[in-house]
């Protein structure tokens, strides 16, 4: 197993959640990789692209529901395989790591904005949006509609376990937008006060459906019931490839201590705890998903992957 | 005999209720029943209008303490309805007093005993094998749980924590004690776990005359869960959390609690323009249950009027303006 420091940083990081949301994830793991080629002492390009390959399937074993992720180092895997092929050296395998992942993280940027410009189309005058977990897209969506001179509110989503609801609270303040918050099991009850439903995505399945943080599904299925509109937030970056081939997005479990301190676990002896990270809305609660290419029906996801040119079934068995 | 002319027990019971030395739904109502019955025992009339004058003073003295809590009126309305219907047959203060004393008793009798009957009566409806959802922190579910658990039925619960208080781990504490196998989750995950699961059963704070529940907030959405997954959803609600208002059309108001309980103060320092709303309960409509166990037997939601007439009576607008409950409040 090849080891890196900036590897192992970055791993644990990922690890003791600093980073809210797969956006903040994927660049950060990102920037590792290019960071630990830069750093490699590999003797021939066979060892290198063992190498890379190995870090990268570290990274994405550290958050395997962040589809983003993967396919950034996907992507990254691709273009140092194809260069290899063609002969090159180690140096400049090197420099296409580094060459790749800044493009990457740029495009990332650029889908951001094209997302808030197209998402923020959506949104009226006079909305009141509900937002679910932490969400990059979300807020671009958001600050992008303020930008153009809609008034809006939001109510935000606590987010239990670990609150993220609180960080996206900030963010909106800090937009100054009319914030309120509220307990996740209090959608229901102020569904009526809201006119359409905002989150992002941590993946994309072929079938449209949406793996997101835990309580999303909840919340999209009284949307859907109540005839608020649910829009998801999600670049095509997120869109899983390997499900359609029949894979199903793997729900990571989390440290049961988040729900009940480790302190407090003597009181509940032999109690299990089950604590998913996130959940699958379907693509019945689904209204539309904004992404940078434009406003799909959930069910053109299976389009959305098909156009993607840099996923291809070869491409898939080879970031494995 | 106080200043207002009513028993000084009555003035402590009163008193007691007020300051919140009596708590929970059930210890309430009680409360309240046995000051009436006290009054009932002790009051000086000497005519069937005097006495009922006694009764009545009683009854605004206690309904004043704590308008918040369906099962207070309902105790106090339990006994005047049936002092009433006997004021039909009878003049007779004796007569009086002994109806009083009875439907009292009656009242005592049956809420003491109800949360075990519903345990009883809910637990033919569980399985086994069953694996349960419970939410918050009701007596009468865990009633109809242990009940089960007792027959030997080899069930599962999956409790959710209930935020903002964490109801669920007294739920989770007092199953576990039991020896039942309980998995804990946050409420936000139960539509994830719903294929596992086979009922939902919850409690009540409150049951309207359409059979609507309103139970602790996030109930609603579990109950839609449920539904959209094709699990049963069973309410355990006593006789006396049925709301006699609602009958004739009020609508339950919901107390807001302190934002201090989602969010901590110091944290919310550094968010001066943030809003909280902290609502109690929410209200789950009777399309998304299935049954409600009571301890008079199981009825469908939509029987709930028939429960609201049999036990309370009929209610007309100015008996209402006596026994408003102004908005439902949690009871510890």
């Amino acid at each position: 197993m090849p080891s890196s420091k900036v590897i192992n940083e970055v791993l644990d990081r990922i690890k003791s959640k600093e980073f809210r949301g797969p956006t903040r994830v994927t660049q950060a793991a990102l920037r590792a990789l290019s960071d630990a080629s830069r750093a490699s002492r590999s003797g021939s390009t066979r060892e290198f692209l063992e190498e890379q390959a190995g870090y990268g399937d570290l990274l994405i074993k550290a958050r395997p529901t962040a589809v983003l992720l993967a396919n950034g180092v996907r992507q990254v895997m691709d273009a140092v395989r194809k260069g290899a092929d063609q002969g090159l050296k180690v140096s400049e395998l090197q420099e296409t790591v580094s060459k790749t992942v800044d493009s990457f993280l740029i495009q990332m940027e650029r889908s951001a904005a094209q997302i808030g410009e197209i998402g923020a189309r959506r949104i009226r005058n006079g909305d009141t949006i509900l937002c679910y977990g932490y969400s990059t897209s979300v807020l671009s969506i958001v600050q992008r509609a303020l930008e153009q001179g809609k008034d809006l509110k939001v109510v935000v989503c606590e987010s239990r376990p670990e609150f993220e609801g609180r960080l996206m609270a900030k963010e909106f303040l800090k937009l100054k937008v009319p914030t309120t918050m509220i307990i996740d099991s209090a959608v229901s009850h102020f569904i009526k006060d809201i006119d359409r439903v905002l989150t992002g995505a941590d993946a994309v399945s072929a079938n449209g459906a949406v793996i997101n943080k835990i309580g999303t599904s909840m919340i999209a299925a009284v949307a859907h019931y109540s005839r608020v509109n649910v829009f998801v937030a999600a670049s095509i970056h997120k869109f899983s490839p390997e499900t359609i081939f029949g894979e199903l997005v793997e729900i990571e479990e989390q440290d049961p201590s988040l729900i009940i301190p480790s302190e407090m676990m003597s009181q509940f002896w032999g109690m299990e705890i089950r604590n998913p990270a996130f959940d699958v809305t379907p693509p019945e609660h689904i209204d539309l998903i904004v992404t940078e290419r434009g406003v799909i029906p959930p069910q053109g996801a299976i389009m959305i992957l098909r156009r993607h040119e840099e996923i291809s079934l070869g491409g898939l068995t080879g970031a494995q | 005999m106080d200043k207002a002319g009513l028993p000084t027990e009555v003035r402590d019971i009163a008193e007691g209720i007020r300051e919140m030395r009596i708590r929970g739904a059930g210890e309430l109502a009680r409360s309240a029943v046995k000051a009436l019955m006290i009054v009932c025992k002790k009051s000086p009339a000497k005519d069937a209008q005097s006495f009922v004058e006694d009764l009545r003073a009683a009854a605004a003295a206690l309904l004043e303490t704590r308008p918040t809590a369906v099962s207070l009126p309902n105790g106090i309305r339990y006994v005047m309805h049936r002092v009433n219907q006997a004021r039909t047959r009878t003049d007779d203060v004796e007569q009086l007093r002994l109806a009083g004393v009875k439907a009292a008793e009656e009242f005592i009798e049956n809420s003491t005993t109800a949360i075990q009957r519903i345990g009883e009566i809910g637990a033919h409806r569980i399985q086994d094998g069953d694996v349960l959802l419970t939410h918050c922190n009701s007596s009468a579910a865990i009633s109809v749980i242990k009940s089960a658990w007792q027959m030997g039925k080899k069930i599962r619960v999956y409790a959710t924590e209930t935020r903002p208080r964490f109801q669920g781990r007294l739920t989770a504490g007092l199953l576990l004690k039991e020896g039942i196998p309980v998995t804990m989750i946050v409420d936000s995950a139960a539509r994830y776990f719903m294929k596992e699961i086979d009922k939902v059963i919850v409690g009540a704070d409150a049951v309207a005359a359409n059979g609507a529940v309103v139970n602790k907030i996030g109930t609603s959405m579990i109950a839609l869960a449920a539904k959209e997954s094709n699990v049963r959803t069973f309410v355990a609600a006593e006789t006396y959390k049925f709301s006699p208002e609602t009958m004739i059309g009020e609508v339950v108001a919901i107390e807001r609690r302190s934002t201090d309980e989602v969010i901590g103060e110091d944290e919310l320092r550094t968010l001066p323009s943030l809003e909280v709303k902290n609502p109690s309960f929410d209200v789950t409509p009777p399309e998304y249950i299935d049954l409600i166990i009571t301890e008079r037997g199981i009825i469908p939601p939509q029987g709930a009027i028939l429960v609201l007439q049999e036990v309370m009576g009929a209610i007309t607008p100015e008996e209402l303006e006596e026994y408003k409950t102004f908005t439902l409040a949690e009871v510890d």
